[in-house]
């Protein structure tokens, strides 16, 4: 096992240092620099982009439950309770 | 009575070894700073539990551990050993991670970069202790204080140390709080922790969709190595910002997530078993893994306080700290420390930013780590 700076040297860990360490900050620089300019495009596009957030939110109001459809499950569980009590 | 005596010979009592008894106490000792610390428990206690599993001495006939081809935990340990599982964190990671913090405030996303000079510092130090450079790379990777890429990329580059990587990188994970604040404390001022940020602005919930698709172009077409992480990443976090599946975005943060890590620390910890465990070298992968947070933590602190010569809303060096990508702990630590000096600063939304950054700028180094040294 080799070991010390020929090592190092012949491992190329300087070079590998310096060239990952400035990939790591470029990829992150420029995401950085998309980050800041985010809001600018998105004001910039706004007009033909469709209004945003509420879309894709929850709905602003509930329809409120169909009688018909609360009928048919009090049904289903009562149907279900009295299968099971007669089961066991 | 032959029978009974054969098989007294074969209990565990009888093959038991010194070493395996010493790592079934070191097992046990996971589990109890898991329970009395509260260290990192999720991780901690599957991880010592499986421990003292794997180190319960049987017949190499019964096919019982990891190593062993046809054994149940063989199985489990295929997800580790294939680099299954880490992606899958990585989504659960990323259905639970809310970017808008680092959104607010894009300049600390360079600090999540400045503590990345821990893995490849490390790399030199491993390096010069005479690894091989395969070797260097997947024991630099534990400076990026992230336990699913240090298995990602150990598995990938040096398959024989993965036992020993994992733990390191998990152990010096749970110790975050133990490990970070006296180096904090020691590159920083009185005056610098005291520093107050501004309040983070608003983030739309189009910015928030947009990113992971950018981050994940930017990170894919700059380092491919990172697909695989970045990508399950940006996927998780997707399913979580676009609103349209949050079915699938919660069974990823809480169902899967679990079922994963619960796997993932078993049989990691039960591949730590004595005679693969207890050697020099890995005794030298856990030296340099605690030399590796710490050039960590003092890189993105010190990276701080270089930022505050050109900045003008000064940043408080204490939240260069948590560019390690250990989420949200190192955070955390950033909170506490701050609140030490100042109990009405409330320093843990920002230090969230350099701490994702963080998460991103481990894997790329991990992608740039693979693509140099595959074969």
């Amino acid at each position: 096992m080799n070991s010390g700076i020929q090592n190092i040297v012949n491992g190329q860990g300087i070079t590998i240092t310096i060239s990952g360490m400035l990939i790591v900050f470029a990829a992150l620089a420029i995401t950085s620099f998309f980050i800041y300019l985010l809001p600018f495009f998105l004001r910039m596009f706004a007009p033909i982009l469709p209004a945003e957030e509420a879309s894709h939110h929850m709905p602003a109001f509930s329809a409120p439950p169909d009688e018909e459809v609360l009928a048919a499950i009090g049904f289903a569980l009562h149907s279900e309770a009295n299968s099971g009590a007669a089961g066991k | 009575m032959e029978i009974l005596f054969e098989f007294l010979h074969t209990t565990g009592f009888a093959m038991m070894t010194w070493e395996n008894a010493l790592m079934i106490i070191v097992g046990i000792f996971f589990v109890s700073l898991a329970i009395i610390k509260d260290y990192e428990p999720l991780l901690l206690l599957p991880i010592g539990f499986g421990a003292v599993v794997g180190n319960i001495p049987s017949m190499d006939s019964m096919a019982l551990n990891v190593y062993q081809e046809g054994s149940v935990l063989s199985y489990l340990y295929y997800g580790v050993s294939k680099g299954i599982y880490p992606p899958l964190i990585f989504l659960g990671i990323g259905a639970m991670t809310d970017f808008s913090a680092m959104l607010s405030n894009p300049k600390l996303v360079l600090l999540g970069a400045a503590a990345q000079v821990g893995i490849f510092l490390t790399l030199i130090g491993a390096l010069y202790l005479g690894f091989t450079p395969s070797e260097s790379g997947a024991i630099g990777i534990i400076g990026g204080a992230d336990g699913p890429t240090a298995i990602f990329l150990s598995s990938k580059l040096a398959p024989h140390l993965l036992g020993s990587i994992a733990i390191a990188a998990y152990s010096y994970m749970a110790l975050v709080p133990v490990i970070q604040p006296p180096i904090m404390k020691l590159l920083t001022t009185k005056k610098e922790r005291l520093i107050r940020m501004k309040e983070p602005r608003h983030v739309s919930q189009r910015e928030k969709i947009i990113f992971p698709i950018a981050v994940f172009l930017i990170s894919a077409l700059i380092a491919p190595g990172s697909i695989v992480l970045i990508g399950m990443l940006c996927l998780g976090n997707l399913l979580k910002e676009s609103c349209v599946t949050e079915r699938l975005a919660n069974t990823a943060r809480n169902a899967m997530i679990d079922t994963v890590t619960i796997i993932l620390g078993f049989s990691v910890g039960a591949s730590a078993q004595a005679q693969t465990f207890l050697t020099a070298q890995s005794l030298l992968v856990f030296g340099l893994g605690a030399l590796s947070f710490g050039i960590a933590t003092a890189g993105g602190v010190l990276f701080a306080k270089f930022m505050n010569c050109f900045v003008k809303e000064k940043i408080n060096p204490l939240i260069g700290a948590a560019g390690v990508s250990a989420v949200p702990d190192s955070a955390r630590v950033v909170q506490q420390v701050g609140q030490k000096e100042d109990p009405h600063n409330f320093l843990l939304m920002h230090a969230m930013a350099p701490n994702v950054a963080g998460v991103i700028g481990s894997a790329i180094a991990a992608g740039i780590l693979w693509s140099v040294f595959v074969k």
